[in-house]
Formats: structure tokens, C-alpha cells, sequence
């Protein structure tokens, strides 16, 4: 069956994690250089914009971790297989610190950017929103006792939650947000300098590292997890 | 594909769909909650309540801005090339308020084309540049202000 | 050097926002790696017993 494609993949990967912690390393490495010291300032915004490079990278990845997880919980319940339980399970709390990073460093940026360190303007409070998302979905396998019934139901929150994925990517154009709208999308060129699409680009590929390395431990912890159970009963 | 995985498959992507529907029902409905301020087109034609704390964003019109020194009362014009707020403000201002830049305001509003401002926030736009490719583009005549 | 720390004015901002952002990650991996080392040791400890009583 083709839903054994991702298993294989999985394990192949995962004999790679010490190449991955070293990538990851190097990446945040070069990546930090890039963005504190190998970078001009903003015309306007000055030293401030440089939180831009932990930011962004972290408010994309917390949308693809989710977007994964959501795909995991609607493959669930079309295949039943609980392999994309393990999946979603797995890059969840990742999705979640990322998600808390975009927030917490946005605050951070607000105040003096802005003049102020919250809004509840649409892009701030959907983001908020996908926070609690993560925090639901685990909660539940935490919560409830029956595993079949938690699966159920977190797979059903996993994909109602999905909705707001496309309303904090378009919040900034279909209302008027105090927050600006993307940078960078497909539709244009970026509107960013090449100076500071560099130190961008290689933090987002940094944190993509990153968000590899740390899906394959808890994968591997989940399967070993699995493994315990088999042995216990 | 089996029948079943079929089966399933069609429910959960109709029971998408219907979610879809009924979130975009809701945030249309809900418009005017949702946006986090109003532009000064849309204060013109809105229902104006003096009690009520108002927000109206915009460009911050060019040579409209004055600062008192005495009384220390800050004036500029909101505008969306359309319509135009007239701004009263005491208080700090951010750092990145400048004219022909984004600006949002929270205040009472006192008639239809002007507002008392208790908070002013600065909108920045979503351009990075360095400095001197600024300059550079400036000697071209290449750069244009929105 | 001072310069880099400084940021224009900007420093407090810019380093608590890095700051917080590697903090979170590294405490994120040493958690996660934590629970992969404990729950191998464990499956280990299982299957020795298990080998024993066989």
C-alpha cells in the first residue's frame, strides 16, 4: 500500500540523525551570523527588523507543522491506519513552541515598531488561535483515557483546526490588520532587499532542519513507546 | 481504493466543505468585528457613536503633521486617498510615526472628519531595504513613496 | 563588538527576542531528547525481563 512509502522513508531517516543534528547546527550557525552581523539594518525600522529572521521562519513553519498534522488526522480517517496518529502526535508540540516563538518575538517586535506589544487585530488573534489548536490536540491524547476514543476525537479537532490555517495566511488582506501583509509570496517579487532575503532564507532553512531532527526523535520515541505496550500486554 | 476508504473519504471531505461554508458565513457576517480598524471612507458612511472607542488607520497625509510645543498637542490627517480624519493627540508617539507612512489610531471620535486620539500606533508596510539601496534608488528617481 | 549588542538602540529588543527564541528551541531538543533516552532504556529494561522469563 502506498501509506507504507512514508514508514520506509521514516526509517531510513531516521538512521541519518546525527546527520541531521550536525546540519542543523551548521545551518543555525551560518544562518545567526547572517542575520546579526552579515545584514544591513532597515531604512526605516533600523536594528529592530533583524527579529524578523527568528520570526517569520517560526510563523511559517508553526502553519506547515499544523497543515501537516491536519493531513495526518484527515489520512486517519480516510485509512485508519495509526501511523498518521504517530505523525500528527509527533509534530505537535513542535507546531506548538514554533508557534509560541512567532508570538513572543512579534510582541517583542511590536513595541517599538508599532507602539505596542499586542493587538487583537485579525493576523494576532487567529495566531493565538492556532496556539490553542496545538495545546486542544494534545491535550486530548493526555486527557482522555480510551485511545480509541482519543483518536476520534483528536483527529476530528486536528481537522476542524484546519480552517484557520487559511484565514491567518489571508487575515492581512481581507481586513484591515495592524499587522502588514506577507513579504513574500508567489504571486509578486518580494519586496525585501536580497541583503536580507539571504539571512531569511537560510534561518527558514535552519528551522526546517531543525523541525526534521526534532519530528524523528519523537517518532522514534513514539515507535518505541508502541513497542512497550506491545511487551506489557 | 476500497469501497470503504472511498466512502470515508467523501464524508470527511463533504464535512470539510460544509465547515468551509459555514466559516465563511460567520466572518462575513462578522465583518465589522473582525477588522481591526476602520479606513476614513468607512467612518463617512458608518453610524458614528460618540461614547464609543473607535479605531481608523490610513496613510498620515503629507506636510498635515504639527506639533505644539506649548500645549503639547500633535495634529495630523489620516488618509486613504479618498477621504481624510483630521487627528487631535496628547501623548507619545511612536518612533516610526512618519508622514506618507501607516498610521492607526484609537480614540472618540468627534464628528464625522475628525477624531480625539488616546493611542497612536504606527503601521509599517511590508518593504525591507537597506539604507543605501534607498539612496541609490532616490538618485534614480526610482523610488516612489505610496 | 559593542556596537552588535547595542543595535542602534534597538538591543533589548533584538537579544531578548533571539534570546527567547533559542532558549525555547534548545529546551524544546533537550526534552524531547530526554524522553527518547528514557523511553529506550526503558523498552530495554522490559525486554531483558521478558528474555528472562522465557
Amino acid at each position: 500500500m502506498f501509506y507504507k512509502l512514508p514508514n520506509t522513508l521514516i526509517d531510513t531517516l531516521r538512521n541519518w540523525l546525527p546527520v541531521f543534528y550536525s546540519t542543523t547546527l551548521v545551518t543555525f550557525s551560518i544562518g545567526l551570523y547572517y542575520a546579526i552581523y552579515n545584514s544591513p539594518p532597515d531604512y526605516i525600522q533600523g536594528d529592530s527588523m533583524r527579529i524578523m529572521y527568528v520570526h517569520v521562519p517560526a510563523a511559517w513553519l508553526s502553519l506547515g507543522s499544523y497543515s501537516i498534522l491536519a493531513i495526518s488526522c484527515i489520512a486517519w480517517f480516510v485509512f485508519r491506519n495509526p501511523i498518521f496518529n504517530l505523525f500528527a502526535k509527533s509534530i505537535a508540540p513542535i507546531g506548538a513552541v514554533f508557534t509560541i516563538i512567532a508570538l513572543v518575538t512579534g510582541s517583542i517586535w511590536g513595541k517599538p515598531t508599532w507602539g505596542t506589544w499586542w493587538a487583537w487585530d485579525a493576523r494576532l488573534t487567529s495566531m493565538l488561535i492556532l496556539f490553542f489548536l496545538y495545546i486542544a490536540y494534545m491535550m486530548t491524547w493526555q486527557v482522555i483515557v480510551n485511545k480509541e476514543l482519543a483518536a476520534k476525537i483528536s483527529a476530528a479537532l486536528g481537522t476542524i483546526g484546519f480552517i484557520n490555517i487559511p484565514i491567518i495566511k489571508f487575515s492581512v488582506d481581507w481586513w484591515n490588520t495592524l499587522h502588514q501583509p506577507a513579504t513574500i509570496s508567489k504571486l509578486s517579487a518580494p519586496s525585501i532587499h536580497i541583503s536580507m532575503l539571504t539571512p531569511l532564507m537560510l534561518m527558514t532553512i535552519a528551522y526546517l532542519f531543525l523541525l526534521i531532527t526534532l519530528f524523528l526523535i519523537r517518532y522514534k520515541t513514539e515507535l518505541v513507546e508502541v513497542k512497550i505496550s506491545r511487551i506489557k500486554h | 481504493m476500497s469501497k470503504k476508504v472511498k466512502k470515508r473519504l467523501i464524508t470527511v471531505l463533504l464535512s470539510f466543505l460544509i465547515l468551509i461554508i459555514a466559516t465563511l458565513l460567520i466572518t462575513m457576517n462578522l465583518r465589522d468585528n473582525i477588522i481591526y480598524f476602520y479606513s476614513p471612507s468607512d467612518l463617512k458612511d458608518a453610524e458614528i457613536d460618540r461614547q464609543n472607542i473607535i479605531r481608523v488607520g490610513g496613510l498620515v497625509k503629507e506636510s498635515s503633521y504639527n506639533y505644539d510645543e506649548k500645549s503639547k498637542i500633535y495634529n495630523f490627517v489620516i488618509t486613504d486617498n479618498m477621504n481624510e480624519i483630521s487627528v487631535t493627540y496628547v501623548g507619545i508617539m511612536p518612533n516610526l510615526f512618519a508622514e506618507n507612512k501607516g498610521v492607526v489610531v484609537e480614540g472618540l471620535a468627534t464628528s464625522k472628519s475628525s477624531v480625539t486620539a488616546l493611542e497612536v500606533l504606527a503601521k509599517h508596510d511590508e518593504n525591507y531595504m537597506p539604507p543605501e539601496v534607498i539612496e541609490a534608488l532616490k538618485k534614480d528617481g526610482k523610488w516612489q513613496e505610496e | 563588538m559593542n556596537e552588535i549588542i547595542y543595535m542602534n538602540g534597538y538591543g533589548s529588543y533584538v537579544w531578548s527576542a533571539y534570546g527567547f527564541t533559542i532558549f525555547s528551541l534548545i529546551l524544546l531538543f533537550y526534552f524531547y531528547y530526554q524522553t527518547l533516552v528514557k523511553k529506550e532504556r526503558k523498552l530495554k529494561d522490559l525486554q531483558d525481563k521478558h528474555e528472562q522469563k522465557s
